[in-house]
């Protein structure tokens, strides 16, 4: 008997939460077979069995948020066994995973007694204490003490960010004013913004006269494409993102990570749901009408939930647009690890003369005040002047 | 007010006590015209006569018969161990005589006996003169055991003493004697079972008692400068301990840290440590409790190795800073 584990099913992926179990314990499933509907950085997906293996037990119920690597369910295999979740490669599917490794016989043996006794968690009293009171399962936490001890801080923190995950106790009936738990992408959400609340950023904002954007917009609709300003606003991005590396890429641990290309991220408000960043990808090497049309479709399938992960991708740099709501300017808040974002604000101003707002944010470890200010400009020129941009 | 030794602060609770009670008397070897081994019954034979400071032959278990006999015929004896090792000659009458009477007499009778010893190494005196023996006598049920650190204690707690229906082992460290405090000479006895915090602090609790206490609040005023804030807790009294004192006290820092002097193995440390996960300041701990003790050898007659057998201020500061480091920082 051995434990099943959470694969890394993407880049970003630290954990992902179980929407459904499609096997019970006593079935023999073959390869290919889905066990189980997983909630991962957005996207929902189904993890296959890889080989055929017998499921023991569910340790994971549905609904559980499980870290990468966790043990999710006992199975019992003849065939060899791959810890995916040690894969650094990213979208690795269970399909079609590469020479299966043999099994270790210690693992096997650390297996056998797994049934008996859960894992020993190394945590100081008081942070069981601690987790005892705040419903925290102490198997969830990775330590941050001496030796990987789980401290009260750790349970803390974690306590703070998956908040108002399901509590293990139902509910009878709900009262009217219930506090709602953070679920799903929700969940995400606070965790990737907590994050974000931690980095130095910095908010730039700089209006564009939008007559050209705008009348270029008339003339592309008068030969039947749907460009909106939007795409456009993409395209400056990237090209100035082209010019300006250092705002183009990631934070990863205390060094910053120029992406090799611009893959623009693109926030949409999915009803019901959330937040959910499409990637335009390679958009440096785009026409606008094929900015256009990515943006299109990826946005289509994030609003029906049938995104995949390459829709989501794997962005450069996002792009939040609240200027459809009315909302004329904001302060983004950077997606972790990006060191950029930027907003637009509804467009304003007289027939004449439209304008609308650039919000830049930046992470000011990164790139400082001034090389920012005149990035942000450079999209304005590009806005203004599109002929700039042939 | 007035500024006394502790071991003029010693004498004063035993003349206080032998002014106000005609049971009062001390015996031991040396203590009359000599003085005692370390002049804490100077000149007192010549104020109270032989009858109440009474020499004796070299025969410790023939003091502390005689002592409890007395005690039980209605006197208040205080019999004084030249070096608190040779309580050894007499424990049959401590453990099996003096600790059991009250209950073996159906608490009819009591014996109201003050057993004094200076206890501790430092003085070069050699594996038989150096002990700190106080778990033997920890572990026994019907004593209480005393190590006061500081003058004031030490008078205010042997007046206890004395006054206590009970046998009490009362020990005082050889390297205190020449400490100098602040005593106030009042009939007033300091009540047993009560330590007391000598510094406040946030990022861990120290135990300790006797010479050591003195050691550890030096190391923990190295260690502030080093940004260690240390809590310090004297317990003064071992047997009844004031084990609420440290209980509150770890519930505050989540570190515990034990200082004695005696031998770690079998020794207080563990009885403190047991106390404290027993208590509700187990949910309060963050790290593995450290114990820094005497090493678990006979005290060395060598003075250097007498030194390293004894914790210094150096190794308690390396110690404390070496496990806080570990403990607290990498969180």
């Amino acid at each position: 008997m051995i434990p099943l584990k959470m694969p890394k099913l993407g880049s970003t992926m630290d954990e992902g939460t179980i929407v459904a179990w499609k096997v019970m314990p006593g079935d023999i499933v073959g390869a290919g077979d889905v066990l189980y509907e997983v909630t991962t950085d957005k996207v929902n997906m189904e993890v296959e069995a890889e080989k055929s293996l017998k499921v023991i037990k569910l340790l994971a119920q549905t609904g559980a948020t499980v870290a990468v690597g966790a043990n999710v369910a006992l199975i019992e295999t003849d065939e060899p066994v791959l810890d995916l979740s040690l894969t650094q490669s990213e979208e690795v599917r269970l399909a079609d995973s590469p020479s299966p490794q043999p099994v270790h016989k210690e693992m096997l043996r650390g297996a056998q007694t797994f049934e008996e006794s859960p894992q020993a968690v190394r945590a100081s009293p008081a942070a069981r204490h601690l987790a005892r009171k705040l419903g925290v399962d102490l198997q969830t936490l990775a330590g941050s003490g001496p030796r990987g001890r789980v401290t009260p801080m750790d349970v803390q923190n974690y306590h703070r960010n998956h908040a108002n995950e399901p509590l293990q106790s139902p509910a009878e009936s709900p009262p009217i004013r219930e506090p709602q738990p953070f679920m799903g992408p929700r969940a995400i959400v606070a965790h990737r913004m907590t994050q974000s609340a931690q980095i130095p950023q910095v908010t730039l904002t700089m209006s564009a006269d939008m007559t050209s954007v705008l009348s270029l917009r008339t003339q592309w609709k008068e030969r039947g494409s749907a460009v909106s300003v939007v795409d456009m606003v993409l395209l400056a991005t990237a090209r100035m993102l082209g010019e300006v590396p250092s705002l183009n890429g990631w934070v990863e641990g205390a060094q910053f990570v120029a992406a090799p290309g611009v893959d623009l991220g693109y926030a949409v408000d999915v009803p019901h749901k959330g937040l959910y960043v499409v990637t335009v990808q390679e958009a440096h090497a785009l026409r606008l009408e094929q900015i256009a049309q990515q943006r299109r479709l990826r946005t289509d399938r994030a609003l029906k939930g049938t995104a995949t992960l390459q829709d989501l991708g794997k962005p450069s740099f996002t792009i939040s647009n609240l200027g459809p709501m009315g909302v004329e300017t904001f302060n983004p808040l950077l997606m972790p690890p990006q060191v950029g974002i930027l907003g637009l604000g509804a467009i304003y101003g007289s027939h004449e003369s439209p304008r609308m707002s650039l919000c830049l944010t930046f992470d000011h470890r990164v790139i400082d005040g001034a090389p920012a200010a005149l990035a942000l400009k450079r999209i304005k020129q590009f806005l203004e002047m599109p002929t700039l941009l042939l | 007010m007035s500024e006394m030794t502790y071991g003029a602060a010693i004498r004063s609770a035993i003349e206080w006590e032998m002014d106000r009670d005609p049971r009062v008397f001390i015996m031991g070897e040396d203590i009359g015209v000599y003085g005692g081994a370390f002049g804490v019954t100077m000149g007192m034979v010549d104020r109270f006569g032989k009858e109440r400071v009474r020499d004796t032959p070299i025969a410790e278990e023939g003091i502390v018969g005689a002592g409890i006999g007395a005690a039980l015929v209605g006197m208040r004896p205080i019999v004084e161990m030249q070096f608190s090792d040779f309580i050894m000659n007499a424990m049959d009458q401590v453990v099996n005589q003096a600790a059991k009477i009250h209950f073996m007499f159906g608490g009819r009778m009591s014996v109201p006996l003050v057993i004094r010893g200076p206890a501790g190494a430092g003085t070069g005196a050699a594996a038989q003169h150096s002990q700190s023996l106080e778990a033997w006598f920890h572990h026994v049920p019907g004593l209480k055991v005393i190590m006061p650190a500081f003058p004031d204690d030490a008078r205010g707690l042997l007046l206890s003493a004395i006054r206590d229906p009970n046998p009490v082992v009362f020990f005082e460290h050889k390297l205190l004697y020449k400490l100098k405090g602040e005593v106030n000479e009042t009939d007033e006895g300091l009540p047993f079972g009560r330590g007391i915090i000598r510094r406040y602090g946030a990022h861990a609790t120290v135990v300790t008692y006797s010479l050591m206490v003195h050691r550890t609040l030096e190391a923990a005023e190295h260690l502030a400068k080093k940004g260690w804030d240390i809590e310090i807790i004297d317990l003064r009294s071992l047997v009844p301990m004031d084990v609420d004192l440290v209980v509150e006290s770890v519930k505050r820092t989540g570190r515990l840290a034990i200082c004695h002097e005696a031998v770690g193995r079998g020794g207080v440390g563990g009885e403190i440590a047991a106390r404290v996960l027993e208590s509700d300041a187990f949910d309060y701990l963050n790290s593995p409790l450290l114990r820094i003790s005497g090493l678990n050898t006979p005290v060395p007659y060598s003075p250097p190795l007498e030194q390293a057998f004894m914790p210094s201020v150096d190794r308690i500061e390396q110690t404390l800073e070496a496990w806080l480091t570990q403990e607290v920082t990498s969180q």
